[in-house]
């Protein structure tokens, strides 16, 4: 295995790692072969053994991977030789570090997991692309239509806080004229569109701090979800 | 080596390379060094200058080197401040031990 091969697989092996702890470990080895210099490189992946074994250290340290003995550095030993051996007799860049059937198992799950993730991400954004000009109407009418229902529902808090005062006003001034009658309807009729005024104005409140925040975070969610997998692919 | 070596005392010895360099120094250089003192595999230092750099003790910061960046690692006031008060435990610590195996306690 070379430097190359050593730090592709490592930046694999991190792949359920946050995205800027991953960066930030892999900029670190970067750094450490290249000031290590080529003479130092086979020593220092003999040192680190496998890209595995520097992956699980970083993972512990971040509270990713749990279980740590004894028992995990002689196994790392153990998978650097068959390694060594496997990768001589089999040199078509398939570098299989281990013999063990099982973990080589998990390696191959793992590595389609990952491609087949990548692939649906691409997959996905194609599919947003290539629809675009089909489901453009749609998603703006889709906010066309929230952003209606929130004008209309101020608009109606609004109407009915206007009307309710005005429905006050009028009839204290019908009190003037001396019809108690139809002032005390008028007056009534006021106070029912007030109270309604109020719960609508919750409503109001409702949407501000809940269905504007949602919709923004999905949009931002949506966008780190394609960006991230840009980043790693 | 017969003694086993603890994250706080690692810690300890970190911040002590790094702050015997002004301009700061870079993880390969640090672990050379490190290895001078302590048998440590080239993969642990990693997770120390991480933690060391969450605690605020280590800062760091790249720098143009042959054509690329390097990450340099400068030791902080606060850094300073712990290390003074590693030096103050290690010398409880350490004169302590030494008396004890050399047979001096109570003299």
């Amino acid at each position: 295995m070379n430097r190359r091969e050593f730090m592709d697989a490592l930046e694999r092996q991190l792949q359920d790692v946050p995205l800027e702890d991953r960066i930030d470990a892999l900029q670190y080895y970067e750094d450490y072969f290249e000031d290590g210099g080529y003479d130092k490189e086979q020593d220092i992946i003999n040192e680190l053994k496998t890209p595995e074994n520097v992956a699980n250290i970083i993972k512990r340290d971040l509270g990713i991977l749990k279980e740590s003995n004894g028992e995990n550095s002689e196994n790392n030993k153990t998978e650097y030789k068959n390694y060594r051996g496997e990768y001589s007799t089999n040199n078509n860049g398939n570098y299989n570090w281990t013999n063990d059937s099982q973990n080589m198992n998990n390696y191959q799950t793992y590595n389609e997991t990952k491609s087949n993730n990548k692939f649906d991400k691409r997959l996905i954004l194609i599919i947003i692309i290539i629809t675009f000009p089909i489901t453009i109407g749609p998603v703006l009418g889709f906010f066309g239509a929230l952003f209606g229902i929130f004008v209309a529902v101020f608009g109606v808090a609004f109407g009915m806080y206007a009307g309710g005062i005005g429905c006050v006003i009028g009839s204290i001034a019908l009190l003037a004229t001396g019809a108690f009658a139809d002032a005390s309807i008028v007056f009534g009729v006021g106070l029912i569109l007030l109270s309604i005024a109020l719960f609508v104005t919750l409503l109001c409140s409702f949407m501000c701090r809940v269905v504007i925040p949602s919709v923004f975070n999905g949009i931002r969610k949506l966008i780190r979800y394609f960006r991230d997998g840009e980043a790693t692919a | 080596m017969t003694f086993t070596t603890g994250a706080t005392l690692l810690d300890a010895v970190v911040l002590a390379i790094v702050s015997e360099e002004n301009e700061g120094t870079y993880g390969y250089k640090i672990t050379q060094d490190v290895q001078q003192v302590l048998e440590i595999s080239e993969s642990t230092l990693y997770p120390v200058l991480r933690r060391l750099q969450k605690n605020e003790f280590l800062d760091t910061y790249d720098r143009q080197y042959d054509g690329r960046n390097r990450r340099y690692y400068k030791i902080t006031k606060e850094g300073v401040r712990k290390l003074e008060y590693y030096r103050e435990e290690w010398d409880n610590y350490s004169g302590r031990i030494t008396q004890c195996l050399k047979g001096e306690v109570g003299v």
